[in-house]
């Protein structure tokens, strides 16, 4: 499976808001995250242009 | 540029759950700017409340969720109008609405949102990888002591770039981008460039087409609203570049929202955008694949569009911006920009 599911739409439509946008967020690291998406290494300003930094 | 129909434009949102927002629902979800400034607006609007907020991180975040509690209010409000009128057996306007809004938001980035903290489609270029690297290290750069003296800045009491340090607060002064407040002077850049395009010999008024919030149709609109006839020939119609092959020093330096579409391949020529002639040496230019920021999405484009760039401001412009203004800077919320 590419994706994970999103919650059932009985769950996604009776939640309130807040518990949506928990949801929303947690659902969205879940699909970018292992087995969906291979581990991997964040990436830092340090890491790409030290030169802005000088 | 209304995200609903944007992001389905664009394939982000499915045709049924579309259909259902749109045509049943009701739903529009306007430009940030058109809706009253969006994030920027609310900021203003609280400075009050938000600049008690020392750390800049948390009041961003709190300006952001008060601008969704201003949509969420706004859709909350439509479906309970919607609910009393047409609720029947097979369709529950709070509940069927509710659920499309709610995959609608799942599948387009929380609707496009510039503020979430899990966003992973930049609506600024929708193609290319989404990265806030670019603005760190833009921040950083704008805030290095040898940049804010060689931009004169020293003594500004804000020390923080983009965001202000606690206090700040603006006025706005023209009507360009001012959602209803008071205006000091009742004038828009149309106005201005009507004035100014008669006493330059070229004016390229200019807009990169791949951002939605500030977008390349409000800039074509104000154009055409100077009022100058289209030359006849000179129509909407596409210029060309020649893509020279970056370096591997430079693909490997660059941050990646910086000219997204470099290659070290030399790709010959190449799609630059749309360009409309207009009398009295006004041009209309988009630049494909660029936000609103053309110099940093569209770099080798806007390299090219430079080398032909020769404006010659006549003596009488000097006299111009003085007796116009009064004294007065050229309001920073201005949308279309003059070379």
């Amino acid at each position: 499976m590419l994706s994970p599911l999103l919650p059932k739409n009985k769950t996604l439509s009776e939640m309130s808001d807040d518990d949506f946008y928990d949801a929303m967020d947690e659902w969205t690291l879940a699909a970018m995250a292992p087995p969906y998406v291979d581990s991997v290494k964040e990436v830092t300003m340090e890491e790409t242009i030290p030169a802005v930094l000088a | 540029m209304d995200s609903l129909w944007y992001g389905h434009k664009y394939g982000l949102v499915d045709d049924d759950i579309f259909d259902l927002l749109w045509n049943h629902c009701d739903i529009r979800l306007p430009n940030l700017m058109a809706r009253g400034g969006g994030i920027h607006r609310v900021r203003h609007q609280l400075n009050n409340q938000l600049k008690q907020i020392e750390d800049l991180d948390i009041r961003r975040s709190r300006a952001q969720q008060l601008f969704h509690e201003v949509i969420l209010n706004g859709i909350h409000q439509t479906l309970a109008e919607k609910k009393k009128k047409e609720k029947t057996a097979s369709f529950s306007p709070e509940e069927d609405c509710t659920l499309a809004f709610r995959k609608f938001l799942l599948s387009t980035s929380q609707g496009l949102s510039q503020g979430w903290n899990h966003l992973y489609i930049d609506d600024y270029s929708l193609f290319a990888p989404w990265s806030s690297l670019e603005d760190e290290q833009m921040a950083a750069y704008m805030m290095r002591p040898d940049v804010r003296k060689a931009l004169h800045v020293e003594e500004s009491p804000t020390t923080t770039w983009p965001d202000a340090d606690i206090g700040f607060d603006y006025t706005s002064e023209y009507r360009a981008c001012n959602w209803g407040d008071e205006i000091v002077l009742n004038i828009s850049m149309v106005d201005i460039y009507k004035e100014v395009v008669p006493q330059l010999e070229r004016t390229w008024i200019y807009n990169g087409d791949t951002d939605p919030c500030v977008s390349y149709e409000g800039t074509r609109l104000a154009v055409k609203q100077i009022g100058l006839e289209e030359l006849d020939g000179g129509s909407y119609r596409p210029w060309f570049y020649n893509q020279t092959g970056a370096s591997m020093k430079v693909l490997m330096e660059k941050s990646a929202l910086f000219g997204p579409n470099l290659v070290a391949q030399d790709m010959g020529a190449q799609f630059a955008g749309e360009v409309t002639d207009y009398e009295q040496g006004l041009a209309f230019v988009t630049f494909h694949g660029s936000g609103h920021m053309v110099r940093s999405l569209g770099f080798l484009i806007l390299r090219r569009f430079f080398l032909f760039v020769r404006i010659h401001i006549r003596s009488s412009l000097l006299s111009f911006r003085p007796s116009l203004l009064k004294g007065t800077s050229i309001s920073s919320t201005s949308c279309i920009g003059i070379l």
